[in-house]
């Protein structure tokens, strides 16, 4: 509600003239009419008893002047056309979508855009009328209904100051949907979308709502981590890091960029970039050990959470690959391709050089060869060696897991298998691959060791002559490497779903947050899942002896343009952006007349009183 | 008003043919025996205009103690009364006030006494007896002669027909002016408003004379109900006063009040003095005053 203006500012200068009129009126009515009169003899107690009253007369008097003057001001007033805008929703069911993504928590406005954005939303909730009804949908990393329909405007106020922020990517689409279904049929129906507007076009709707988009955020003032990776070339000790920053600003922004480790400091350069500019940036670092890299720029900018990436600079040592295999030239070919493998060959394993054998090498491939009995750590890929399970013709892997690290970028469903043997996985392993309801792939993660098993004999698919075969290897390789605590932590995207593979034993642990809270997390069969990386920073997952680390950071450059849009699109609709519900003009005249009726009534009344 | 005189003795603007033709018959009544007449008997009278010492009567019980003659007493040890020449003769004095407070009313109240002096005076002319006018106010003051005989009465009806009013009204004064010049006691009629706050003093003085006295009060319709409303400033029309006033309610009540206490007092007064007393309003008809009201007071016969 806006404070009390005038239409017609110009009709107040007239009640000075007609007031004075009517102070006039009343000071020249003091001049009494004369009268002749033969005698005042017979007046005389008459006029005593007046004079008497006199006091009480001069009251009445400027109590009549004081009530025609009230009601004069009334009128003028009146005619002064007193309103207010009052914010009013005009809508008897309303949505309110909230945008709780990472460039929401931009500080171009009071707070941030999102405590901006929840401001104008208890706004709207304020102007909604008495039998009005209200909903909230909250875009964080889902799209959810906070609050559904309902006419209590305290339950929806709570909602709203409740809504948490997040750094997650915009998904305000699903949000509109979701609140374009929530309004359903409801006639009067409004959707209200409080964002930045950093959303893609939304899909086209034919459901009659009225969209309404309210926009926050005013300015683009941003420097953003787009892109932070480190590798170790081919025959170099060396990491190479690669960064990319672009600034968003209009002005040149002065920044210290500092890689970590941990909590090391390994390198710390002051860059300038210009406005607009997108830089790449790339650094030599010898790094003794892995470890987690984190980049930090110190940068005044709008949004802190687009200023911090994480990569992991692996073991720059080779990892060392025992073959045992009666021969296998595809096998041969493809690990000697892999840079950082060290490839020894062997024909056959004895049970008594078997200890030898895990000790000596990071991981040890068991083509066709049976399988002695399995260190306690290691690495350990069996292929083909299942003498038990049934026997399947011409499997087709219908299911695998994509994301795991060992099968990424593999596409083992187009892979032509002449026959394979169904696993039977033991306690501790998880399926990888099934072809139609018989497990093909299972892995096992223990404390400290790692395998995976092939049901199929690569020789006798296709596999080898694949293009993803060397990447097949290489990540299978790696997967196992790694076992000995040298874990890569999975980097994600915020909002992005965590599946770990725990052991069997475990049957849950905690999650350390970004911010330090701790969560306890149950684990079902051998899988523990994380759905809330909203937030920037990195995760911690304990179970036991075993620690899993992830890493969220934003690296998008949707999220880190900060401007704010003018206008958003639903299919072939645009709305263009505004600040709120319509405000009404709400007139005042009409209680001034009734007002200024009354007083004159009171007046009219008063005079006639005494005669 | 201007006089119509026409030829023959009918005299039209003051009194109309028949309310003369009324006063014809009656007669000016006198309370007391005067000496030496009885009723309806009138001696012819010896002109003469001075007081002068003419014969003896014997005394009878009930004769006025006034007229005794105590040097014939002392001389001859005998009761005698003097007998005074006018004495025979009715002496009717006519007192008008012409201040400007008579100016009021509609008919105007001096108006209203002119009727009635010419009515009386007509009374008293036909009956033979003595008329006087005397027109009094603080800004002139004038007496006409002391006519007798109807013939009398054309120049009588014009010399009331001139009188206008102005001036202050001064009763005792009036009255003092009149009884200087009265060569006789008679009846006295005073024709008045009375609003003045030296009233009582007039009235005292008229009962200190010899004579009677018959008081006609007369006001305005206005004075005896106010109309006027409303914030006024009022005016005194002779003494230039003036008063602020506001008038509603409760103010008319206070001046009704005040009004009925001044006539009450008024009442009291000419009983006290043995005055007969009148009260009329202007726009009454002259012809019930004179030929009811006062004959009900035996004013008239």
């Amino acid at each position: 509600m806006t404070a009390v203006q005038l239409l017609a500012p110009l009709a107040a200068i007239a009640f000075v003239p007609l007031a004075a009129i009517i102070i006039l009126l009343y000071l020249l009515k003091l001049r009494r009419r004369d009268l002749v009169v033969p005698s005042v003899f017979l007046w005389r107690r008459a006029v005593q008893d007046m004079q008497a009253n006199t006091p009480f007369q001069k009251l009445r008097r400027n109590l009549l002047m004081l009530l025609q003057l009230i009601a004069l001001a009334c009128v003028i007033a009146g005619l002064a056309a007193p309103f207010f805008l009052a914010a009013r929703p005009a809508g008897e069911s309303v949505v309110i979508v909230l945008d709780a993504s990472a460039s929401m928590n931009a500080t171009d406005a009071a707070g941030s855009r999102f405590e901006e954005a929840k401001r104008r939303a208890e706004e709207i909730a304020a102007g909604m009328g008495r039998h009005d009804e209200g909903a909230l949908v909250v875009c964080g990393g889902r799209a959810s209904v906070a609050l559904p329909f309902s006419q209590d405007r305290r339950r929806l106020a709570a909602a709203i100051a409740a809504a948490p922020a997040t750094d997650c990517l915009t998904n305000v689409g699903e949000g509109v949907l979701l609140a374009l279904s929530l309004a359903g049929k409801r006639p009067d129906a409004r959707v209200y979308v409080l964002s930045d507007g950093a959303f893609p076009p939304l899909p086209e709707t034919s459901s009659p709502a009225d969209i309404q988009f309210v926009r926050v955020g005013t300015r683009n003032d941003n420097l953003a981590v787009l892109a932070f990776e480190a590798a170790r070339p081919v025959g170099s000790e060396d990491h190479q890091i690669l960064l990319r920053v672009n600034n968003y600003a209009p002005e040149e922004k002065r920044t210290v960029v500092s890689i970590y480790r941990d909590e090391d400091l390994l390198d710390a350069e002051e860059m300038v970039f210009g406005a607009g500019e997108t830089r790449t940036e790339t650094f030599r670092l010898s790094l003794g050990e892995p470890g987690l890299l984190r980049v930090e720029l110190e940068a005044d900018d709008d949004l802190a959470s687009d200023d911090v990436a994480y990569a992991y600079a692996g073991d720059p040592s080779a990892v060392s690959v025992l073959l045992v295999t009666p021969g296998n030239l595809f096998l041969e070919q493809a690990l000697l391709v892999l840079p950082e493998i060290e490839v020894f060959k062997a024909t056959s394993l004895a049970a008594a050089e078997a200890e030898a054998a895990f000790r000596d090498h990071d991981v040890v491939i068991l083509d066709r060869s049976p399988v002695p009995a399995l260190p306690d750590s290691g690495g350990v890929m069996m292929i083909g060696g299942a003498s038990e399970g049934a026997e399947l013709a011409a499997p087709v892997i219908t299911r695998w897991e994509e994301n795991h690290p060992a099968l990424r970028y593999v596409n083992l469903g187009a892979v032509q298998i002449a026959r394979a043997r169904a696993l039977a996985p033991s306690a501790g392993e998880t399926v990888l691959a099934y072809a139609g309801n018989s497990p093909v792939t299972v892995a096992r993660e223990a404390a400290g060791l790692r395998t995976i098993s092939f049901g199929w004999d690569f020789l006798d698919s296709d596999l080898p002559l694949r293009v993803g075969f060397p990447v097949l290897l290489r990540n299978v390789v790696h997967w196992l490497a790694e076992s000995e605590g040298r874990s890569a932590p999975m980097r994600v995207r915020p909002g992005t779903v965590v599946r770990l593979a725990v052991p069997p034993d475990t049957r849950s642990g905690d999650v350390t947050m970004p911010n330090g809270r701790r969560r306890s997390l149950s684990v079902i069969d051998g899988q523990a899942t994380f759905a809330d990386t909203h937030w920037v920073g990195v995760y911690r997952f304990e179970a036991g002896e075993r620690t899993w680390q992830w890493t969220v950071d934003l690296r998008s450059g949707e999220e880190s343009n900060l401007s704010p849009r003018q206008e958003v699109r639903l299919g072939d609709r645009k709305v263009a952006a505004g600040t709120g519900p319509p405000e009404v003009e709400q007139h005042l005249w009409p209680a001034l007349v009734l007002l200024a009726l009354g007083v004159l009534f009171a007046e009219w009344h008063l005079y006639h009183r005494r005669y | 008003m201007s006089s119509s005189q026409a030829p023959g003795g009918e005299r039209k603007y003051l009194l109309s043919p028949e309310f003369l033709r009324k006063l014809e018959q009656a007669g000016i009544a006198s309370r007391e025996i005067m000496l030496g007449r009885t009723k309806g008997e009138r001696r012819s009278a010896r002109r003469g205009s001075s007081v002068e010492f003419a014969d003896f009567r014997a005394y009878v019980p009930g004769d006025d103690l006034r007229y005794l003659d105590w040097n014939a007493f002392a001389r001859l040890r005998r009761v005698f009364l003097k007998l005074f020449v006018e004495e025979e003769d009715l002496h009717i004095y006519l007192l008008l006030d012409t201040s400007r407070s008579m100016g009021f009313g509609s008919p105007t109240k001096l108006e209203w006494a002119k009727r009635s002096a010419a009515a009386l005076a007509y009374i008293a002319l036909c009956g033979g007896d003595r008329v006087q006018v005397f027109a009094h106010s603080q800004a002139d003051a004038k007496q006409s002669r002391m006519v007798r005989g109807r013939g009398a009465a054309p120049e009588l009806f014009e010399w009331l027909g001139d009188l206008s009013p102005d001036g202050g009204t001064g009763l005792p004064g009036a009255v003092r002016w009149m009884q200087t010049m009265l060569p006789a006691p008679g009846i006295t009629f005073v024709i008045s408003d009375l609003l003045a706050p030296d009233w009582e003093a007039a009235l005292a003085r008229l009962a200190a004379s010899k004579g009677e006295v018959c008081v006609l009060q007369v006001f305005s319709r206005e004075e005896v109900a106010p109309t006027a409303r409303g914030d006024l400033r009022l005016v005194d029309a002779e003494t230039a006063q003036d008063r602020e006033i506001t008038m509603g309610a409760s103010v008319l009540r206070k001046y009704e009040e005040e009004r009925d206490g001044f006539l009450a007092a008024v009442q009291q007064a000419c009983g006290r003095y043995s005055f007969s007393r009148l009260f009329a309003v202007s726009d009454e008809a002259v012809e019930d005053v004179i030929l009811k009201s006062l004959r009900r007071l035996q004013v008239i016969r």
